[in-house]
C-alpha cells in the first residue's frame, strides 16, 4: 500500500516537473516576443540591446566582471544589457547564443568556456550579420568582430621582470603552478621563465601544482619549506595559491624578508600586500569595461581592431592605490 | 599485525628514497631532510584531514557500508564555521568554541541523514551517501552564494589554534591521533564496536543474535560524520578560509586510507590500526614524491601502483 502510495507521489511530481519545463519555454518564448517588440520601441529611441554570453558565474573573477560591465553599461543610456549565465557547461552557453539570436540583440558578447564547443553557433552569429565581442578566450576561428583579452605570456613576464629585480639577480624560487596541461597554467609559467632562465644566479628550485586553490599550495610550501633552507621568493600562478603558500611560511615562522608574487587582483591579496606581507599581484584584466566601449563604438558604426591585448597593472604596497581588488 | 605488510611498505619506500638520492640523482641529495621533525610534522599535518576522514570512514566500512559524502560535508562543516566567525570576528573565546561545537553539530547532522536514510529509508550505503554528497555540496555552495569565505586576520586565536603546532607537534596531528586512539577503544574494547563488527561479517546473524543493527547503524554514519565535522575544523583554521568547492574527491583518498590499511571493503574484517598506516603511506609517498620533485603526472601511476601492491600484499599475507 505504503509502496502504491509513494509510486503515485513519484509519478505526480515528474508530472508536475513535466509540465512545468515547457512552461518555462514558454514563458521564455514570450519573452522572447516581447523583447523583440521593445527592440521595435527602443530602437526608435536608438537604444542597442547587448547580450552577453557569461561562460559562469561561480567564479568570484566573472562576478566581477559581470558587476564591472552592469557598472559600465548603466553610464551609457543608449545601451541596455543582458546577461546569461552559462551554468559552466558549453551547451547551456550556446543555447543561451542561440536564445540571444532568437531574442535579437543588437551587440553579442561572448566569453567563452572552451574555444571548440562554441565556435560554431559564434561563426553562425557572425555570419549572420550580428557584431561579435569574444572576451578573455578566444574561438578557433576569425569569425568574430573584435577579441579583447589579457596575455597571461606577458603577465608571466612582467612578474619575471619584477622579481629578478627585487632578488638583484640572484637566489632560490619556489614555482606554484595551476592545474596542469591548462593554456592559463603554461603560459604563466612560460612567459616567466623566458626572463627568469636568462638569470644565472636565480634558481627555480621547486615546482609543483596548488590546482590554483589555497589548500594544496599551502601543502606544496610547506614540503618546498622543509626541503629548501633558503627560499627567497615565491612565484604563484594565481593569489589565492599564493596566500596559502604565505601562510605556510608564516608557520614555520619564515616569512620575514621573503618576497610573494601572484597574479589576478584578488581583494584578499591587495589587502595584505598593503600591509606588507605579500609582495606584488598582477591583475588579469577581465575587459568588461574595454567590451561596453567597444560596443558602443560598433553601434555607432565605427571600425573597431580585430583584437585588443588589455595591459596589466602592478599592485605593490606603493603603485596602484586606486586598485581594491575583487 | 594485519597491517604488518604495509608498514614494510612504507620501509620500501624509505629505503627506495634513499637509493634514489644517492644512486640517481645525487644532486638532489636532501634525504637528511626528509628525517628532520619539521618534515616529520609536515606529513601528519598534511594528512590529518585525510586521516580523519580515513578513521570515519573505516566505521562505516566495518560495518558493511561505504560513505561518499565526506569530502562535501568537509566542505558544508567548513563554511559553516567560517561563515560564523566572519559575523563575530572579536568576539571571545566563548564564542569561537560555540563556533566549533556547531560546526562539529551540523557535519555530524548530515552524517545522522545518511544513517537514517540507509536505515529508515532502506536506501543502498552508495546511493544514499551518493545524494548526501550532492546536497552537501550544493547546501555549501547556497549558503555562499558560489564565493569562498576569507579569515585573514578574523581567526580568533582559540580557533587558530587548531591549525597550529603545540611545540613541535601540530595539533591537527593530536586530534588525528587522538581518533585512532579513541577508535582503536571503542571497537576492541566496547560492545558497541563487536557490534560494529558483526553487522560487517553477518547482518541477518547479528539481527537475528539481537544487535539493534538499525540504531548501530545510525551511529556509525553519525560518528563518520562527526569526523568530518573535525577534518573540517583543522581545514578551515589551517587555511584561514571556508571554499565551497573545497575537499572535492576527498573520499577516495580516504576509501584508499582504509583500503591499503587492510580493511575488508565487504565488511566485518580489518580496523583503524590499519586505516592509520594506510593514511601514513599516502601521506609519507605525497611527501617523497613531491620533495624530489617528481614530476606530479608520475606521482598519481606511482600512487595506484602503491594502492594495488599494499593490496596484494595482503592477500599473500591471509592465504598464508
Amino acid at each position: 500500500m505504503a509502496k502504491r502510495l509513494l509510486t503515485f507521489l513519484a509519478l505526480g511530481l515528474l508530472l508536475v516537473f513535466s509540465c512545468s519545463e515547457p512552461q518555462k519555454q514558454k514563458s521564455k518564448e514570450q519573452k522572447a516576443v516581447s523583447s523583440e517588440e521593445d527592440l521595435t520601441t527602443l530602437a526608435f529611441k536608438n537604444r542597442y540591446i547587448v547580450g552577453f554570453s557569461q561562460c559562469t558565474f561561480e567564479d568570484p573573477w566573472r562576478i566581477n566582471m559581470n558587476k564591472e560591465m552592469e557598472k559600465e553599461a548603466g553610464q551609457h543610456m543608449e545601451l541596455k544589457l543582458v546577461i546569461a549565465n552559462g551554468e559552466n557547461r558549453n551547451a547551456k552557453q550556446v543555447a543561451d547564443i542561440e536564445n540571444f539570436l532568437v531574442m535579437g540583440v543588437n551587440i553579442l558578447i561572448v566569453s567563452p568556456r572552451e574555444s571548440a564547443p562554441l565556435t560554431p553557433v559564434v561563426e553562425k552569429a557572425y555570419s549572420a550579420g550580428k557584431p561579435v565581442i569574444i572576451l578573455d578566450r578566444k574561438i578557433d576561428s576569425n569569425k568574430y568582430t573584435i577579441f579583447i583579452g589579457a596575455s597571461n605570456l606577458e603577465i608571466g613576464r612582467e612578474a619575471g621582470k619584477y622579481l629578478a629585480e627585487k632578488m638583484g639577480g640572484k637566489g632560490n624560487i619556489v614555482e606554484i603552478e595551476g592545474i596542469l596541461g591548462a593554456t592559463p597554467t603554461q603560459e604563466r609559467s612560460q612567459g616567466f621563465h623566458e626572463i627568469i632562465d636568462s638569470y644565472p644566479g636565480i634558481k627555480v628550485v621547486y615546482k609543483q601544482p596548488g590546482d590554483y586553490k589555497r589548500s594544496p599550495a599551502l601543502k606544496v610550501m610547506e614540503n618546498a619549506l622543509s626541503a629548501y633552507d633558503r627560499i627567497d621568493a615565491v612565484y604563484a600562478h594565481n593569489d589565492e595559491m599564493m596566500i596559502g603558500a604565505y601562510l605556510a611560511a608564516k608557520a614555520a615562522k619564515r616569512e620575514k624578508g621573503m618576497l610573494f608574487v601572484g597574479i589576478d587582483g584578488q581583494k584578499e591579496a591587495v589587502d595584505m600586500i598593503r600591509q606588507g606581507l605579500l609582495s606584488a599581484t598582477f591583475v588579469y584584466p577581465n575587459g568588461a569595461k574595454e567590451a561596453i566601449l567597444y560596443a558602443l563604438m560598433i553601434a555607432q558604426g565605427k571600425s573597431v581592431p580585430k583584437e585588443v591585448r588589455l595591459p596589466t597593472t602592478r599592485v605593490t604596497r606603493d603603485e596602484a592605490l586606486d586598485y581594491s581588488g575583487f | 599485525m594485519k597491517a604488518a605488510p604495509s608498514l614494510g611498505l612504507i620501509g620500501l619506500i624509505l629505503v627506495l628514497t634513499v637509493v634514489w638520492d644517492l644512486f640517481i640523482s645525487p644532486e638532489m641529495r636532501i634525504t637528511g631532510k626528509f628525517f628532520t621533525a619539521r618534515n616529520l610534522g609536515n606529513i601528519f599535518r598534511q594528512n590529518s584531514e585525510y586521516g580523519l576522514l580515513a578513521v570515519g570512514m573505516t566505521f562505516v566500512i566495518l560495518s558493511g557500508g561505504i560513505d561518499l559524502s565526506v569530502g562535501s560535508l568537509l566542505a558544508f562543516s567548513s563554511v559553516l564555521t567560517a561563515s560564523m566567525i566572519e559575523r563575530q570576528p572579536l568576539a571571545g573565546p566563548g564564542y569561537a568554541l560555540l563556533v566549533v561545537a556547531l560546526g562539529l553539530a551540523g557535519a555530524a547532522a548530515l552524517g545522522l541523514g545518511n544513517g537514517l536514510m540507509v536505515v529508515l529509508g532502506r536506501l543502498q550505503p552508495f546511493i544514499a551517501t551518493l545524494a548526501m554528497m550532492s546536497i552537501a555540496r550544493g547546501f555549501a555552495f547556497l549558503w555562499t552564494r558560489g564565493r569562498g569565505i576569507d579569515l585573514l586576520g578574523d581567526e580568533p586565536k582559540l580557533f587558530e589554534f587548531l591549525g597550529s603546532d603545540l611545540g613541535p607537534i601540530p595539533v591537527p596531528a593530536i586530534l588525528f591521533l587522538g581518533s585512532v586512539l579513541c577508535s582503536l577503544l571503542v571497537l576492541h574494547r566496547t560492545r558497541l564496536g563487536r557490534f560494529i563488527y558483526a553487522i560487517g561479517s553477518n547482518e541477518a546473524a547479528a539481527r537475528l543474535s539481537g544487535v539493534p543493527v538499525g540504531k548501530i547503524k545510525v551511529l556509525v554514519y553519525t560518528i563518520c560524520g562527526f569526523l568530518c565535522g573535525v577534518a573540517a575544523m583543522t581545514y578551515t583554521a589551517r587555511n584561514y578560509a571556508g571554499r565551497p568547492d573545497d575537499g572535492l574527491g576527498f573520499e577516495l583518498d580516504a576509501i584508499a586510507a582504509v583500503v591499503i590499511g587492510g580493511t575488508n571493503l565487504m565488511g566485518g574484517r580489518g580496523g583503524v590500526g590499519g586505516t592509520l598506516i594506510g593514511a601514513l603511506i599516502i601521506g609519507v609517498l605525497n611527501n617523497v614524491l613531491g620533495i624530489r620533485g617528481v614530476d606530479p603526472n608520475l606521482q598519481r601511476v606511482l600512487k595506484g601502483a602503491i594502492i594495488v601492491a599494499a593490496v596484494l600484499l595482503q592477500r599473500e599475507r591471509k592465504s598464508d
